[in-house]
């Protein structure tokens, strides 16, 4: 048998290596096709301005922003449900992801996000924050696990009425149906604009979640032994709750709602780390990169006249294989 | 050596006075028998000790240092808690869990060094375990699972072992084989304070008896003198029977201490 260690180190290279095949993929598939070859001499040897232009505008950002967005919600998924200790969990238990969405929902009923290129994401990022704030003030007060989750309701719920409030007293049906293909989630035409606003606030919320996953593994056997083996529980709920949010709200208010990659994806990659929560994060951030290239190429191969939105196609992915999951492990998923 | 020192130790939890002045000690190679009845503070004085809980006024001494003056993961090493609730949430296998024991020793982002992997056999084969390591912790027996359990525990070498009530729900075999390695870590030097319900347990194991009743210190002492009538009337409400085997003392429950009111019977402890 492989020694637990040398098997974490394949499968994190494993899915490295898949990540960049898919993201490969991802810069040659689209409405315009690309050959390799097309695309190395076309950028390099005999400069070709329309594969400049659709690898620099177009393929480099989404497949980027696939790869950040998709890492975002596994890595959140997978610490959320160990934080929680609770296999329901998904980066959204928070409110965060509706915060966000909520935001820029209202950027779009207040015209701002035709005002200037980067209102959308920008709103949604503040409107994620707003809910971060509540959700540490609720903190604050040595919350429990179970006050989080239902104050996490309790946000989205809210979030999700004022998202309706807005379509509720919109001037039109053609707003109604921006909003809500924008929250059915995509990678379509985001320059790379989005990612330099997400970025920087991703990747810090990646390390705070990441530096959680010691944190996470004593977690196993519940608070008090955490505490007792030299983590401070205090300083691992404020990682948690500011670094999920940091990664995840950038993450929506970039791409729109994306469900379902953020509590499936665990759930696939625990059997092959034995069930560790700490080992669990870094692959789950991959395997969630995966999952958003692979799904987004789908998106770009299936043309049926109406584009086929990202979170529709990661559900439909997504949830037969979380079924089948479950079909076949019945007993031993918790 | 004076390992445990609580003096005058009062907390509160959510404005109820749960321990009021506490004075209670441990030596090393001792097991004291933490006993009283459900919510006479016991869970809260380990909870104390180890620094979970926000403490009134008081100190607690571990080594002979005041607690705040450690650091986290010095007192981590120090001291290994077994908690009541042993529930592992996902399924771990044996050895994993009994591995996480090195987690106070472990730096972050570094793996197991070859010490750590003979330290856990070490423990694994100590407590019986070893032929379980690669079973998942959940699907075990409960005998078995308290075992990995208090393996974990030991894994990180404390000078100190706390547990709360770590025979609860076992057969009597296992309940003997449990104390029995509560012993012989004592033995080797640990100091063990251990909370247990069945009176002939904490009477035949332990070298020391502290009782509590609604977070005093009621008595303190030989396992004989602890467990005697009055004490346990006034800390269990209860009369017992007594006997006596290999010069320690088997201790039965008998009755609920009921006494007499104006409306008939009523039984002591309740309301």
């Amino acid at each position: 048998m492989i020694p637990p260690n040398k098997r974490y180190l394949y499968l994190i290279s494993a899915m490295t290596l898949l990540l960049g095949v898919c993201f490969v993929v991802s810069l040659l598939v689209g409405s315009v096709m690309l050959t390799p070859q097309r695309l190395l001499s076309g950028l390099f040897h005999e400069v070709d301005m329309m594969v400049q232009l659709v690898f620099w505008e177009i393929r480099l950002p989404r497949a980027l922003l696939g790869v950040c967005v998709g890492f975002s919600l596994g890595l959140t998924g997978a610490v959320m449900q160990g934080y929680m200790r609770n296999p329901l969990a998904d980066p959204g238990v928070l409110g965060i992801t509706s915060g966000a969405a909520m935001g820029a929902v209202i950027t779009f009923y207040t015209g701002l996000a035709n005002a200037f290129e980067l209102a959308l994401p920008l709103g949604g990022v503040l409107g994620g924050l707003l809910i971060l704030c509540m959700v540490v003030m609720m903190a604050g007060r040595s919350a429990s696990v179970q006050t989080l989750i239902l104050a996490g309701i309790a946000f989205s719920t809210l979030a999700g009425a004022i998202i309706s409030l807005v379509l509720n007293f919109s001037p039109n049906p053609h707003a109604v149906l921006d909003i809500v293909f924008w929250l059915l989630g995509s990678l379509k035409d985001r320059s790379i604009n989005n990612l330099y606003l997400a970025l920087p606030l991703m990747v810090p919320g990646w390390a705070m979640l990441l530096y959680c996953s010691r944190a996470l593994r004593a977690l196993t056997l519940g608070e008090d032994t955490a505490a007792s083996m030299g983590f401070s529980m205090k300083q691992v709920r404020y990682l948690v709750i500011v670094g999920s949010a940091l990664a995840v709200g950038p993450a929506i208010a970039v791409t729109g709602s994306i469900g379902f990659v953020g509590l499936v994806v665990p759930h696939l990659i625990r059997p092959l780390v034995a069930g560790d929560p700490g080992r669990l994060l870094w692959l789950s951030g991959l395997a969630g990169a995966v999952l958003l290239s692979v799904s987004d190429i789908v998106v770009r191969l299936i043309s049926l006249g109406q584009e086929l939105k990202l979170g529709v196609i990661t559900s439909l992915i997504g949830a037969p294989f979380f079924f089948f999951l479950l079909f076949k492990m019945r007993r031993e998923v918790v | 050596m004076q390992t445990i020192t609580v003096s005058n130790l009062n907390v509160y939890r959510r404005q109820r006075h749960i321990l009021k002045c506490v004075n209670v000690s441990a030596h090393e190679g001792e097991v004291v028998g933490l006993i009283g009845a459900n919510g006479s503070g016991k869970s809260t004085l380990l909870k104390a000790i180890l620094g979970l809980l926000p403490v009134e006024s008081g100190k607690v001494e571990i080594m002979g240092k005041h607690q705040d003056t450690y650091q986290r993961s010095e007192l981590a090493k120090a001291i290994a808690y077994m908690d009541q609730d042993n529930e592992c949430n996902w399924p771990l296998q044996v050895r994993s869990v009994v591995e996480l024991g090195r987690m106070p020793h472990q730096a972050p982002f570094t793996s197991l060094t070859d010490e750590d992997h003979d330290i856990v056999n070490t423990v694994m084969k100590t407590v019986c375990v070893e032929a379980l390591a690669e079973r998942t912790l959940n699907l075990l027996s409960g005998g078995e699972k308290h075992r990995v359990l208090l393996a974990r525990a030991l894994a990180s070498q404390p000078a100190i072992l706390l547990a709360d009530e770590p025979v609860a729900g076992l057969d009597p075999y296992h309940q003997l084989h449990l104390m029995e390695l509560f012993r012989d870590q004592a033995q080797a030097g640990k100091t063990i304070i251990v909370i247990l319900h069945d009176l002939t347990l904490v009477s035949r194991y332990c070298d020391r008896l502290v009782l509590l009743s609604e977070g005093n210190v009621l008595a303190n002492g030989e396992p004989k003198e602890v467990l005697d009538t009055d004490n346990l009337r006034e800390a269990y409400g209860i009369h017992a029977q007594y006997f006596e085997n290999e010069g320690k003392q088997a201790v039965i429950p008998w009755s609920c201490h009921a006494h007499s009111t104006d409306n008939g019977w009523k039984f002591s402890r309740l309301p």
